[in-house]
């Protein structure tokens, strides 16, 4: 926790806002069924143990897309950890999976010395993953994400800006407009042009958007 | 092979996963793969893996980290192959 002293002299405490991933799969897209994958595209982005899990799952075409979800989700948080960190799909394990062919499903992966926890929801037109650190959930943060269409007329990086910068005004009680999201990685959430302190992620596949965020205490 | 066939090649394999049309007509060494072609991450490993086979090398995770336009693509491929 850091210390942050008040124009009084008072101290308050506030909590460090964990860095928040996620990622959407648009189940709806033609290039989501396993015969458009490359032949070896199961072995190079899963180990063993979850090419077994995802062939052996009830719904593998959902059961494979719910652990890339969550790799790349993972990713996305821990690169705010180590900016230099390169993606090598197979080195973030999925563990303790639940079968995603239910609604909603839990896996755990441990990556450079962090264990995080990832959500991973589900209907039938799309998966949304969500990562946090393990640790971090203890402390119960703020955490707030959603999926949406994106609208025909914008461009997938305008529209989940947008999208998001919608959700959070009403989070952070303020109007939308005064609110915009960075183009730079990771994108940063400002109000008036001044740092929130929210942590946020954005992704984009087919017709969805989706963003994750965590708000200070 | 020289670096004008490798490019050529690396375009026609790129050309079936890239999500912006006007970007590959227009392509150029300069061209971000996920930025400007909008070649999904899932897309980018499809990508790699087509690579391998075509050009019959291997390409580890760490040489993807450092690939970003068609031209360090190009330049990759010449590496492995010379
Ligand atoms: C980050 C990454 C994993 C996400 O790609 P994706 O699934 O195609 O795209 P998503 O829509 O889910 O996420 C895009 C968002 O992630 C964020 N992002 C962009 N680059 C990023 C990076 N290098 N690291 C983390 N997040 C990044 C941005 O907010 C971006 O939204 P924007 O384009 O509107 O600004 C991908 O862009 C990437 O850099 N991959 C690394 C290379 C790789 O895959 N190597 C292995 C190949 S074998």
């Amino acid at each position: 926790m850091n210390a942050l002293p008040l124009p009084l002299g008072r101290p308050v405490t506030r909590k460090v806002v964990p860095p928040v991933g996620n990622d959407v799969v648009d189940l709806g897209d033609n290039e989501t069924h396993l015969d458009q994958l490359h032949p070896r595209f199961l072995q190079r982005v899963f180990t063993k143990l979850e090419g077994h899990r995802i062939l052996s799952s009830t719904d593998s075409r959902v059961s494979l897309w719910g652990h890339w979800a969550a790799k790349e989700s993972v990713y996305k948080a821990a690169r705010k950890r180590n900016p230099s960190l390169p993606f090598a799909h197979s080195s973030f394990v999925v563990e303790d999976w639940e079968d995603v062919a239910a609604e909603s499903c839990t896996g755990r992966i441990a990556h450079e010395g962090w264990d995080y926890l990832v959500d991973v929801a589900r209907t039938t037109d799309w998966l949304h993953a969500v990562a946090l650190p393990l640790d971090s959930k203890r402390e119960e943060p703020k955490l707030v994400h959603g999926v949406e269409v994106c609208p025909e007329e914008l461009d997938a990086s305008t529209a989940v800006r947008l999208f998001a910068c919608e959700r959070l005004a009403e989070e952070l009680d303020c109007d939308a407009r005064q609110l915009t999201i960075t183009r730079t990685w990771p994108p940063l959430l400002l109000r008036e042009g001044k740092s929130t302190g929210v942590d946020i992620s954005l992704s984009h596949h087919g017709r969805w958007l989706a963003f994750a965020a965590v708000l200070p205490c | 092979m020289n670096r004008s066939e490798i490019h050529d090649r690396i375009a026609e394999l790129v050309s079936p996963l890239a999500k912006d049309r006007a970007a590959l007509e227009s392509l150029t060494e300069t061209t971000s793969i996920l930025g400007d072609l909008k070649v999904n991450s899932a897309r980018l490993v499809d990508l790699v893996l087509a690579v391998e086979d075509d050009f019959g090398i291997e390409v580890d995770d760490d040489d993807v980290d450092k690939v970003k336009t068609i031209s360090d693509i190009v330049e990759l491929v010449a590496d492995k192959l010379h």
